[in-house]
């Protein structure tokens, strides 16, 4: 069964979620904190009534909590607002909801949002493959870290879920975008450690250059795998964007896979889109 | 010893500078191409190795080196490639357009020394 944490929300909607959802999921109810670790729940519910700044401080807190799994945090408005369509993007939310939803369209809505995601493809795996290998290598070898690899899950849109990313273009038989995204203070351990001084000697302005270097050398480490496939690409120059409140574009109708590894407890990860030219004959 | 570093990574040029310390080396660090360029058509005494990235802004590596080969004066001065490109293909081409060494990223300390050594042998 399914696992919804419910946090900060009145009576009346946990009531009227667990009418909704209790054949379907465990619903948990707690109390915000700023240091849980929420990998353990398929979705999240949060109470969308209060100031805007409070809320975005919990979102970027249970962003943090989530660790870059396929865990939907949703916010529950008790009343239908104004800004409701604009407020999820600006927030990394995946959606808001009202409670004031007829009951049959939330619940809905909600189980969509529990829909695990589907495994990836066979010819995906072609080419998500080395860039797995490619980037267990890249921290071995240049910062002497062990990175684990602990899946991969689809989504639609490129929302950046770090708080700085580093994105590479590719063109070429393939064509498609390749981004690394960190949480923050893994970012400056891994620069440091690859440095070999003390996290506190790092610069942001190093940290920033360092993660576009980093999705550059997995991207190219990851062209040697695919130098006999129809995936072959040329690197383009990275950039790197500062901030979780980004969503950039990719060609349409092309998945974005998320692999997820962990370095110490730690998690980061990388959004592939890559499309073959010849790969609609290879579905 | 003189070596020009040109990459556009802050990060690389820091890690090669650091891993070139004990070879007691000059380093002249450069973002570009066109910089690596400017070094080279403006010093008197010219750098005895040059390592470069091949993706750069302006200019790139590939192009520096065949602006390299071009002048007589310049084309001593061995290029050690330094880059993501990592295929077959890719080491073929700079080869071929002059670089003396081939190494791609990710690399290690040890890999940039010997490859250093062998080159300037």
């Amino acid at each position: 069964m399914s696992k919804i944490l419910v946090n900060d929300c009145d009576n009346p909607t946990i009531n009227a979620i667990t009418n909704f959802m209790s054949s379907k999921a465990e619903i948990i109810n707690r109390p915000f904190s700023r240091d849980l670790d929420i990998t353990e729940f398929d979705m999240v519910l949060l109470g969308a009534d209060g100031d805007r700044e409070t809320i975005l401080d919990k979102l970027k807190h249970i962003r943090y909590g989530a660790r870059f799994r396929n865990i939907p945090i949703l916010l529950l408005n008790p009343k239908k607002s104004r800004d409701q369509k604009q407020f999820p993007f600006l927030t990394g939310a995946a959606s808001i909801l009202s409670i004031e939803e007829p009951p049959e369209a939330l619940a809905q809505m909600l189980q969509g949002y529990l829909m695990p995601s589907r495994q990836p493809k066979k010819f995906e795996m072609e080419y998500l493959t080395p860039f797995i290998e490619s980037t267990k290598q890249v921290f071995s070898t240049m910062g002497s870290m062990t990175t684990n690899y602990k899946g991969v899950y689809f989504k639609n849109d490129y929302n950046l879920l770090g708080d700085v990313s580093g994105i590479i273009g590719l063109s070429g038989n393939a064509e498609g975008m390749v981004v690394i995204t960190f949480y923050w203070d893994l970012a400056q351990k891994i620069i440091s450690s690859i440095m070999g001084v003390e996290e506190e000697e790092i610069s942001p302005e190093l940290i920033n250059d360092g993660v576009g270097e980093l999705i550059n050398m997995i991207s190219g480490a990851a062209k040697r795998y695919l130098s006999e496939s129809p995936y072959l690409f040329q690197l383009s120059l990275p950039t790197v964007f500062v901030g979780w409140q980004h969503e950039i574009g990719h060609p349409e109708k092309a998945s974005v896979a998320v692999l997820m590894f962990d370095i110490e407890e730690k998690s980061f990860a990388i959004q592939v889109s890559l499309t073959a030219k010849d790969q609609q004959n290879r579905r | 010893m003189k070596v020009i570093v040109a990459d556009d990574s802050m990060l690389t040029r820091k890690i090669v500078i650091k891993y070139l310390a004990p070879l007691n080396f000059e380093a002249i660090e450069a973002s570009n191409g066109s910089e690596v360029m400017e070094i080279l058509n403006k010093e008197e005494n010219l750098p005895n190795l040059i390592l470069m990235d091949w993706n750069m802004p302006e200019m790139d590596g590939i192009e520096v080196l065949e602006e390299i080969q071009k002048n007589a004066r310049l084309n001593r001065v061995p290029v050690i490639m330094l880059t993501s490109e990592s295929d077959e293909l890719s080491i073929e081409t700079a080869m071929k357009a002059g670089a003396r060494a081939y190494i791609t990223k990710p690399f290690t300390a040890e890999q940039l020394v010997e490859t250093i050594k062998e080159t300037i042998r």
